[in-house]
């Protein structure tokens, strides 16, 4: 993007791999849990039919974390 | 505080009107993907991104086994928590390295 050697952002390039992997694990089990409105509290929480919701709230928001990491790339 | 008494005031299993408009931002946010970098390892990589969310958003929450429903279920022992809780964070981190490491190579010339 401003013209460095590739050995030079490859450091940087990890780094920023592992802060947007950890970003993401961490905006998707909030999500969820906001969605089923909660936490599971035992292998017979009601709230299990509600894996709908929290699977499409997932995608969304995987896709736009997504859509903006591969352009922060690429752009 | 348990939610097994508790009515669900959040909500049925299908909230359809939330559920529709968030499909119609997916597939806006897969088509800008493609319209702006065609489908080659731009596509690709969004497509990975995407299914190791729903992934995480379900294994988090849903996986009676590893994860919060299974430490909640436990009489509170220090240890036992603090192993699945590490469990779950290392698992899903794992999925989603080598996905987007894979994607740096592509920001050389």
């Amino acid at each position: 993007m401003m013209n460095a050697l590739p050995a030079q952002i490859v450091p940087i390039a990890v780094a920023l791999a592992g802060m947007f992997a950890i970003g993401m694990f961490l905006v998707n089990a909030v999500l969820a849990a906001y969605n089923i409105t909660g936490t599971i509290e035992g292998p017979h929480d009601p709230k299990f039919k509600r894996f709908p919701r929290a699977v499409v709230a997932s995608a969304v928001a995987s896709a736009i974390c997504g859509i903006v990491a591969i352009m922060i790339v690429a752009v | 505080m348990s939610a097994i008494g508790a009515k669900p005031a959040a909500g049925a299993a299908v909230d359809t009107t939330a559920m529709v408009v968030g499909i119609i931002i997916l597939l806006l946010v897969i088509g800008a993907t493609y319209y702006l970098f065609g489908s080659g390892l731009a596509f690709m990589a969004l497509i990975g991104i995407i299914i190791g969310g729903v992934l995480i958003g379900f294994g988090v929450h849903f996986v009676p086994v590893g994860g919060g429903s299974a430490a909640m279920g436990q009489k509170p022992v220090l240890p036992q928590v603090w192993l699945c809780s590490r469990l779950v964070q290392v698992l899903p981190v794992s999925l989603e390295g080598p996905g987007l490491l894979k994607w740096e190579w592509l920001s050389q010339p």
